[in-house]
């Protein structure tokens, strides 16, 4: 008799990688056991899928969604969550997303994600909560996701290249960007208590 | 730690409905005439306003805490970080249940995000129950269990799901909350009649009754046929609504709750599932409003 420890090995592996070799062997359940596992394979992957497309909405606007689900399907083998607060999951995905092949000519890409994942943490904040965030930008982004956040649609929008000093607050669902002369912005991000990571 | 008979006969008298964060804006607006609500704590740990609107609605309606990630039939153990956050928000929110499956989702430091089968084992047996004490004493309060959905099972079990849960009882004195869709759904899938399943549940355990919906799929085992998936994504069919019938002649007037986790309702449609439930329980919703009955 396989030890637990080994089942849930097994049934992991079946689940993360897709292969499902030592799990069939500890099935039960119909002609073929282990084919009702894709039950347990297709919610895995789709609601992780999910949960980052929903997490990086204007990301999904900026580039499509099957950019972004190509990018989340491979991140979700790569760095699988680990731990069970789902909402706290994709915070290294702006980085894996601006890895991909597709995002090549693309290299603004992962830094809005980066600024995207900062909003979208800070817009549930409360007075009680980290509710500030400090982010070096190298391209106008706060601009871009300015017009998605308006749900305006300009004829053109020029993104710069420029260093920006981005402070961002969020509270009960508003969200406020500020632009910072670098000395204010160092000053302010090295000594506020952000709870960010940078 | 054991249940307050007071807070739960509170809960027993009106159907309660799975509270979902896209509805959570409107319930704080409009205070629907619903009896008390569930929530899944993940979903506000990571979420200060989420969980000041809640604060707000646990003054008008008792709550509950039903944990998903849990994972209480782990073989690596259970997170203590994530006990410990869930600790403070149950003493912050005081609910008059706390609950959570009996699965695993995790292993290897890895997450699967889905409530996974157990062998029904002796080891399974004691992981689960070693597991349920640390849990018990992690959150300083009691820890109501919930049998699963079932699409697969161990080959080596060496009991039924309803020998587990007797024993499981036995040995811890836990209580269980039976979730009348998964016997249904569990009992098509597996081959054995839920009746027999309801009629074989400790039912002297019983805390509280789950209703959810679940959506049928083309069963990739054995083509042709069809597996019921706990999808909590549709209303609850009429044969779960036939199998509660029973279940309540069984186990008596207990907590009972309408799950609705995707492809939500209207507020309106979700309510009247928790009104379809009172009526079988014969209790009138006359002259009542949020939380006053």
């Amino acid at each position: 008799m396989p030890a637990l420890a080994d089942i849930q090995a097994a049934v992991r592996d079946a689940l993360v990688s897709g292969d499902r070799t030592a799990a069939a062997r500890m099935l039960s359940g119909g002609a073929h056991p282990e084919r009702r596992l894709a039950i347990h394979q297709r919610h895995y992957a789709a609601s992780l899928t999910r949960a980052l497309l929903d997490r990086f909405p204007a990301t999904v606007w900026l580039v499509g969604s099957e950019l972004v689900t190509d990018a989340a399907r491979s991140f979700i083998r790569e760095q699988p969550p680990s731990k069970p607060c789902i909402a706290e999951y994709g915070d290294c995905f702006p980085q894996h997303l601006g890895a991909h092949p597709a995002a090549a000519a693309l290299p603004y890409l992962s830094q809005f994600a980066e600024l995207e994942w900062h909003l979208g943490r800070l817009a549930l904040a409360t007075d009680d909560s980290p509710n500030v965030h400090y982010l070096h930008l190298d391209w106008s982004l706060d601009e871009l996701l300015g017009v998605y956040l308006a749900d305006s649609a300009p004829d053109e929008f020029a993104l710069r290249h420029d260093d920006v000093w981005l402070e961002v607050r969020g509270l009960r669902g508003t969200l406020e960007m500020h632009r910072l002369a670098m000395d204010d912005f160092l000053e302010r991000a090295s000594g506020r208590p952000t709870g960010a990571r940078r | 730690m054991a249940i307050t008979s007071d807070a739960r006969l509170r809960l027993a008298e009106r159907t309660g409905i799975g509270l979902r964060l896209p509805h959570i804006a409107e319930v704080v607006a409009t205070r629907p005439p619903v009896g008390w609500l569930e929530i899944h704590p993940e979903n506000f740990l990571a979420n200060p306003h989420g969980l000041e609107l809640l604060t707000d609605l646990a003054r008008d309606y008792p709550m509950s805490v039903h944990t998903v990630g849990i994972s209480i039939g782990s073989a690596d153990g259970i997170d203590r970080t994530h006990l410990t956050r869930l600790r403070e928000l149950v003493d912050h929110l005081n609910p008059a249940l706390v609950s959570g499956h009996l699965a695993w989702s995790f292993h290897g430091g890895h997450y699967l995000n889905d409530l996974l089968p157990l062998p029904y084992t002796d080891e399974t047996l004691r992981v689960v129950a070693a597991h349920l004490a640390d849990v018990q004493d992690a959150l300083g309060r009691e820890y109501v269990i919930e049998n699963p959905s079932t699409y697969v099972s161990l080959a080596d079990s060496t009991m039924t799901e309803i020998e587990f849960l007797h024993a499981l009882v036995d040995l811890t004195g836990c209580r269980l909350l039976c979730d009348v869709s998964n016997v249904y759904l569990s009992g098509r899938n597996m081959g054995y009649d839920p009746y027999d399943f309801i009629d074989t549940f400790p039912a002297a355990a019983v805390a509280e009754l789950h209703l959810g919906g679940f959506t049928p799929e083309e069963d990739e085992a054995t083509p042709g046929a069809t597996l019921l998936v706990d999808t909590h994504a549709q209303a609850v069919a009429e044969p779960s609504w036939q199998l509660y019938a029973h279940a309540i002649r069984r186990f008596g007037t207990q907590p009972t709750l309408i799950e609705w986790d995707n492809d939500l309702p209207t507020l309106d449609v979700l309510a009247g599932e928790a009104a379809k439930a009172d009526r079988l329980r014969g209790y009138s919703h006359e002259g009542c409003h949020a939380g006053t009955c």
